[in-house]
């Protein structure tokens, strides 16, 4: 027998490829939990690990966030996707202007040297057509957005946690609407064409009419105005820009500047996976910054938007742990009830085991 | 600061004491770390746990083939290591020391859940998949070979299983695995060896491997 192997060699290659792939999956799922580390250890004794140890780590870092790695952040195929959906958006708005100019747009007269002025207001509706008709479009296709990630990463339909129906924990309320995404219409209202007596056909001196010019900026920005993104970026190449962005400036030390960029990304793209993503890291960054109080009012905060998203586990974790003690039982019941399998069901069953305060 | 190859943002040491403070790397930082953690100091406890947690997953999942129980294990490594660090003298590095830990976290869960019957069932699987010559694609068929091999290795002592993954699974060079193991590289290439031998010989008698593949070394 020489050490070569070759049948087994090739078996091992296969089998390596194969896990580091399941691997890489599963570490972005993994939710590490050092208290529940140090909860464990002081269980078994309590001597090596004082209580005083425990305290120390329920103050340091209940949630560590995994998986925040840029690349990781918006996976090529996720960005695909957005990409794919918001050259449909645009497609449908085209469409829309299409469908405007065929229904015959309002009078233009020929402009005179007098009449210049009033050029702008008309080609400020024109925007406003516009823009209301990307509004209504986006407003349709946020939820659909939301919903594709939320699909993607395996999450069920997000719902508040306190508003579970107790006598079935399976079920799901529908999903109440963003914050941000409440300003927006839910249904597309016609654009309206303010009525002109006597609609004339364009004439060919005004194609800016028709084509606005490039120097005026929409009145209504159906977009977010979170921030100012180069002209014709896409909104996933706006996330990816703030993302990077939002690296740079943690990575340089400036926690305020990295923390105002994922708050832009939340603001972005409400209920979308890179929203929920930047909530781990805002999680890291309160926990450096801020104190309980702050944390705890993030997790609300993120519970409240994301219900089922990736770190919903922990962040209802977190607000038992930090709960008054005579609430902790109710708190980890409830969790118990919410997540069955979730990665801090060992610590929730010791807490309701325990003797209550 | 983060190990390479983590996949975690990075965070300051201390984070609460002094945010500013410039992290610091490398072998001699984690030195520092384990000392204040044998001091029970929570927040480098953090740190290392921080640092090693991606690693020892793979390591952990490497070794059981398992994604339900990985997670888990890896906590009673921790657990484990939090308690034992007194122990830790530092003539291997901290890592070597962790992964060790890591091992015993896993043959005790090999021991616990041993049983002919699960052995038995792992078996009916594998003939199972091996008699649908059908399966369509090469993903399935590489997943299929992916929970034969680890079907076979339930089969072994653990002293070669363990040995086999290091070597095979994971790519540890001999001196590497040895370390880990607390035993010569001789005594590592004898184990994995045999584990090899005897692997192939289940493979062949599942079907697994041709007996033409057998003889090819």
């Amino acid at each position: 027998m020489t050490d070569r192997d070759l049948p087994i060699e090739h078996l091992c290659r296969d089998v390596r490829d194969v896990l580091a792939e399941q691997i890489a999956r599963e570490l972005r799922d993994v939710s590490p939990d050092f208290v529940a580390v140090i909860e464990a250890a002081h269980a078994r004794d309590p001597q090596r690990v004082p209580r005083a140890a425990l305290d120390e780590a329920l103050a340091l870092a209940p949630i560590v966030p995994l998986g925040s790695e840029s690349s990781q952040r918006m996976s090529v195929r996720a960005s695909a996707e957005l990409g794919a959906l918001l050259a449909d958006v645009r497609g449908e708005v085209d469409d829309e202007l299409a469908a405007l100019r065929r229904r015959g747009l309002p009078p233009v007269p020929v402009p005179k040297a007098s009449q210049v002025v009033a050029l702008a207001p008309r080609r400020r509706w024109l925007w406003g057509a516009a823009a209301a008709a990307a509004a209504a479009i986006l407003a349709l296709a946020t939820p659909m957005l939301a919903t594709r990630f939320a699909a993607e990463q395996g999450a069920p339909t997000q719902a508040p946690w306190w508003e579970h129906d107790r006598s079935d924990p399976g079920t799901v309320t529908p999903a109440e609407p963003e914050p941000v995404r409440e300003a927006a219409p839910r249904r597309a209202p016609e654009p309206a064409v303010p009525p002109e007596p006597e609609p004339e056909p364009m004439g060919p001196a005004l194609p800016e009419d028709i084509v606005p010019a490039p120097e005026t900026e929409p009145a209504d920005e159906p977009v977010s105005k979170a921030r100012k993104a180069p002209r014709g970026a896409t909104l996933a190449e706006q996330l990816r820009t703030l993302d990077a962005e939002a690296e740079a400036a943690w990575h340089s030390g400036d926690y305020a500047g990295a923390e105002r960029r994922f708050r832009e990304i939340v603001a972005l793209a409400p209920g979308s996976r890179a929203a929920d993503l930047s909530y781990g890291d805002l999680f890291t960054l309160a926990r450096q910054r801020s104190g309980p109080d702050q944390e705890r009012a993030l997790w609300r905060e993120y519970l409240a938007a994301f219900p089922r998203g990736r770190w919903a586990d922990d962040a209802r974790a977190g607000l038992c742990r930090r709960a008054e003690p005579g609430e902790r039982p109710a708190c980890w019941q409830q969790y118990l009830a919410d997540f069955p399998a979730g990665v801090h069901r060992s610590q929730a069953a010791r807490a309701l085991d325990e003797p209550a305060p | 600061m983060v190990q390479p190859g983590s996949h975690l943002r990075p965070v300051p040491a201390d984070a609460a004491a002094a945010p500013a403070a410039p992290p610091a790397t490398g072998a001699r930082a984690t030195e520092q770390l384990v000392a204040r953690a044998q001091a029970g100091e929570m927040a480098a406890w953090s740190r290392l746990y921080q640092d090693n947690f991606e690693r020892i997953y793979r390591h952990v999942r490497t070794l059981t083939g398992d994604p339900h129980v990985s997670e888990e294990l890896v906590q009673e490594t921790f657990v484990q290591a939090l308690l034992k660090i007194a122990s830790f003298d530092g003539r291997s590095l901290f890592s070597t020391w962790l992964h060790g830990v890591a091992i015993n976290v896993v043959r005790n869960h090999w021991r616990a859940r041993q049983s002919t019957e699960r052995a038995h069932a792992k078996l009916e699987i594998v003939s199972a998949m091996v008699g649908e010559t059908d399966e369509p694609g090469a993903a399935v068929h590489r997943k299929q070979r992916v929970r034969a091999l680890y079907a076979a290795l339930e089969t072994l002592p653990e002293q070669l299983r363990v040995a086999f993954v290091l070597r095979d699974l994971e790519g540890l060079s001999p001196e590497e695995a040895a370390a880990r193991l607390d035993i010569t590289p001789g005594n590592l290439a004898v184990r994995a060896t045999r584990a090899r031998q005897r692997i192939r010989k289940q493979l062949v008698a599942w079907g697994v491997l041709s007996a033409e593949q057998e003889g090819a070394t």
